[in-house]
């Protein structure tokens, strides 16, 4: 409702108190769980929030959140062609009418001053604008001149349509594996957990958990900044008087920290002794359930001669043998958490009447160990005995909007094909090839390169043996989210022969050395369908125009299609004969959507998704047809078909009445299993020293992360005024006897250096979060603070994914 | 600015009388009608500063187990402005 028909209200003396007026209901709406009040976003101009100038009244339409991977649902107000209003929706499960401080302001995001409305071509030291015309033959043209050197590289926060268009041109079209995305970097040690432990990708819990469990388990995880709406609803139950243990097991404190009742601060690495100290207490205080494990688990260590993914088969004996040494003391000494409070840890999985949920995200996926610990994390659960009910589950969160539907369902990795499917797998290329229609063997079975290989590729000189000349980069900003820049992206300012192509909707890091420039339409500028961290399918459909000439990330895909096409690229057509995207209209008709004229006469996105949907069957993902999305807030996969015709989502999968597909009287079947017996891994990892550890020369521990003000790289949240003021740039955090030793008070500038590179800011002593001696902090959303000049890129050895919170630093005060 | 704040209190009649007692004294917070248990607030603050000031002051009140800031309201804020100053700012800094 607008703001001015909220019933009660008086009508306000001054724009200072109509402000507050409307601040006020906003917070009561926002104390109800109601939707009922509706929040400026345009200018703090309050005539947005009422009827127009034209006497035209806001339409509301449903929306997921364009930011976290949280999922929250958004109303979102538009009049005479602009989003004027942003609403919480309260008919969505996932916030119940709640939103986050980003959420509130996602609106603002499409307005910032500085959009890219128009293709830029670089010449000399700046850039012309050229018609998208010229623009798709460049395009076409580079990856012409060489198919094989051309990538692709994309996010998670690519639309499921969008990204599917994507993998089918580059797999299904030219026959080039070189696809990967920036969710490499953020949770790819996730999926390669879930397939070790499960043989399937993705949690089998629910947010559903986070409203029935005894105890909550954050790993390294700060949900009340990054995933805020998920932390109120088990702060909620707190407050209502529910007893829910809270845990946080981190290397700083954080404002998740200041709820839990137990505070573990670890070295870093030190979740891996912890894991194990916690399966040694289950097993020497005979408090795992035997028949649990005995019903539905294996046990594996990885088999050093040959390291993959399905490891090595042991027995019970031989994981106790191997957890053995894990003493409480033991991991004390390794991790810096007291015994003590291991052994707190150990009672509490041993206790079957409890029920727990572990989350997290970047803190144990960005780790050189992210497989293990993820697999480990996993183990523990399944050791225990907690695992199946609500409220018992292990899960974990992911921080990009469709980081589980457009990557990890879509596939949109270097090694992946959609569906869970890969490309080493023969079987699996002949479906992709049934489904797509093109000719046996177009799929080529070799991976392409992972995120890291392919920039480093990239940036690499050809005459070195740099083999990737072309990269096409949409709705991510590498320039800044990349680890150790000056290795894997600022090289490429000084290498003529190689050519990016950025497709963005704001100048970032990336467009700074990019030599064509796409404007691109963003969220309710376009259609889209997100898949969230809960298995959940969100969609929505376009309510605005997009500025200039900026046109969506999917059209600008099929368009070089099809110029490729006519140029006689033969990959661009299927068997038949037909274009790759070949779409057709209600009378069978084909519509030319390359087109940017004709790409709305249809719903292109209800074509792929349908099209998308013939794969997600054979892991048992199924979903639902695209106009049961319109319905709904979301549904949760597998989505099956009743018998009188409805669709049914799943909350919880692998339990026996949850979900369809586990066999009466299983109770819990592990239907992908890797080793064919419907069982789970139990995995056992030995804890190792992080890749890098400070020394005389870099003493300090550099941890990078995020801020709830700002989502990413911050290129969208940095153009909303209010969350600017709110969090203006990136700091340098550190402990205050860190602070005294060095001589440095809060605001002062400091240098902060690297084996690879050295960035200036400003300090903030103890500031929001408060990292132990020995240990620094800094955000890496802002763009003038290169915080991953810093980093290193040793990466996990399976899942591929660096390691952001384990770099070596020296500081010093910059003399004024 | 102008902040929608929700603050969630511990289950608790007097605890939750001696927290609203605590918010009522501080001229730049208001008070909604208590929900349950949560609390809607209005802060309005001549600064950011002092807007992160008074948050901080009531995650740290007793009694009070989480602020949402709902809503953040920033009069002649000018982002852009923001980012050119720190750019200038780092370019200073080279």
């Amino acid at each position: 409702m607008p703001l001015s028909n909220v019933p009660g209200e008086t009508p306000p003396s001054s724009r200072r108190e109509f402000i507050r007026s409307s601040a006020m209901a906003a917070a009561v709406a926002v104390a109800a769980g109601s939707a009922g009040v509706a929040l400026p976003v345009l200018g703090n101009n309050p005539s947005c929030a009422g009827g127009g100038s034209d006497g035209s009244e806001v339409v509301w339409n449903k929306a997921p959140c364009r930011f976290c991977g949280t999922g929250c649902h958004v109303q979102v107000g538009v009049q005479e062609g602009k989003v004027v209003a942003i609403a919480g929706d309260i008919n969505a499960e996932v916030n119940k009418g709640l939103l986050c401080v980003k959420g509130y302001h996602v609106g603002g995001i499409l307005y910032g001053e500085d959009r890219l409305t128009v293709p830029l071509l670089r010449e000399g030291d700046g850039y012309v604008e050229i018609s998208w015309e010229r623009a798709i033959g460049i395009v076409a043209d580079r990856i012409a001149a060489a198919p094989k050197r051309f990538a692709f590289y994309g996010s998670g926060q690519w639309t499921i349509p969008e990204g599917y268009a994507a993998q089918k041109f580059m797999k299904g079209g030219l026959s080039n594996n070189h696809i990967d995305p920036n969710a490499r970097l953020c949770m790819s040690s996730a999926v390669t957990g879930f397939l070790a432990t499960y043989g399937v990708d993705e949690p089998a819990g629910c947010y559903d958990d986070l409203d029935k469990c005894d105890v909550l388990i954050m790993w390294g995880n700060n949900p009340a900044e990054m995933h805020p709406v998920l932390f109120s609803r088990v702060i909620d139950r707190r407050s209502k008087g529910e007893v829910v243990t809270l845990i946080d097991i981190g290397t700083r404190r954080t404002r998740t920290t200041n709820q839990c009742q137990h505070y573990l601060e670890m070295k870093p690495h030190g979740d891996l002794a912890i894991v194990n100290g916690i399966a040694h207490l289950l097993i020497k205080n005979g408090t795992y359930s035997r028949k649990f494990v005995e019903s539905f688990c294996n046990f594996k260590t990885q088999d050093e001669q040959n390291p993959n993914l399905h490891g090595k088969s042991i027995g019970f004996e031989e994981f106790c043998r191997l957890v053995e040494p894990y003493t409480p003391d033991y991991v004390e000494e390794l991790s810096g958490v007291p015994a003590e409070k291991i052994r707190l840890l150990g009672d509490l999985f041993g206790n079957p009447e409890l029920r727990i949920t572990s989350l997290w995200c970047m803190g144990m996926n960005q780790h050189t160990c992210g497989t293990a610990i993820n697999c480990m994390v996993h183990g523990v659960h399944l050791l225990s005995g907690h695992f199946g009910r609500p409220g018992d589950a292990p899960t974990s969160l992911t921080g990009q909007p469709s980081a589980c539907g457009t990557v990890r369902e879509v596939g949109t990795l270097a090694h992946a094909l959609p569906g869970g499917r890969v490309v080493d797998n023969a079987e699996h290329r002949a479906h992709a090839e049934e489904f797509w229609r093109v000719p046996e063997g177009r799929i080529n079975p070799q991976p392409g390169y992972h995120t890291v290989k392919m920039w480093e590729q990239f940036c690499t000189s050809s005459d070195q043996g740099g083999d990737i000349d072309t990269i096409w980069v949409q709705v991510t900003n590498p320039g800044q989210t990349l680890p150790n820049l000056n290795k894997l992206f600022n090289p490429k300012a000084g290498l003529q022969d190689k050519f990016l192509i950025v497709s963005d909707v704001y100048p970032t890091a990336t467009t700074r050395l990019a030599d064509l420039i796409l404007p691109s339409a963003m969220w309710v500028e376009k259609n889209g369908v997100f898949g969230n961290s809960e298995r959940r399918t969100q969609q929505w459909f376009k309510m605005v125009d997009p500025p200039g000439q900026a046109r969506d990330d999917a059209w600008q895909t099929i368009a070089v299609a099809h110029r490729l096409m006519e140029m006689d690229n033969e990959g661009m057509k299927d068997r038949d004969g037909k274009f790759l995207f070949n779409v057709t209209g209600e009378d069978g008709q084909p519509v030319p959507v390359w087109n940017w004229e004709n790409y709305y006469d249809v719903n292109v996105d209800r074509h792929l998704f349908e099209e998308y949907r013939q794969f997600t069957r054979m892991k048992h993902k199924d979903l639902a047809p695209y106009d049961e999305y319109v319905k709904a807030r979301g549904l949760r996969w597998p989505v099956v078909e009743q018998d009188d015709g409805t669709w049914k989502e799943t909350a919880f999968r692998f339990s026996e009445g949850q979900d369809p597909y586990v066999a009466a009287g299983k109770g819990i079947q592990f239907y992908h299993s890797s080793t064919k017996d419907d069982r789970a891994q139990i995995w056992f990892h030995p804890w190792v020293p992080p890749a890098e550890v400070p020394d005389e020369e870099f003493p300090l521990m550099l941890c990078t992360g995020r801020v709830l003000e700002h989502w990413h790289s911050g290129s969208m949240t940095r153009r909303i005024p209010q969350l600017v003021r709110a969090m203006p740039g990136a700091y340098l955090e550190l402990n205050s006897e860190d602070a005294k030793q060095y001589g440095i008070r809060t605001g002062e500038r400091v240098r902060v250096e690297s084996r690879r590179g050295a960035v200036e800011m400003g300090a903030w002593v103890e500031g929001r979060g408060e990292p132990p001696r020995g240990t620094v902090f800094i955000p890496f959303f802002d763009e003038t603070v290169s915080v991953n000049d810093l980093t290193l890129d040793a990466v996990d050895p399976f899942s591929k994914q660096p390691d952001y919170k384990k770099s070596a630093v020296r500081i010093s005060k910059v003399s004024s | 600015m102008i902040s929608s704040l929700v603050i969630h209190i511990a289950n608790d009649p007097e605890i939750a009388k001696r927290v609203i007692g605590q918010i009522n004294e501080n001229k730049r917070l208001q008070h909604g009608p208590p929900i349950g248990n949560r609390l809607p607030l209005v802060l309005d603050a001549n600064s950011t500063s002092q807007a992160q000031s008074d948050i901080e002051w009531l995650r740290n009140l007793p009694g009070v187990e989480h602020v949402d800031v709902a809503f953040v309201q920033v009069e002649d804020c000018d982002s852009r402005d923001s980012q050119k100053n720190k750019q200038s700012n780092a370019a200073e800094a080279k």
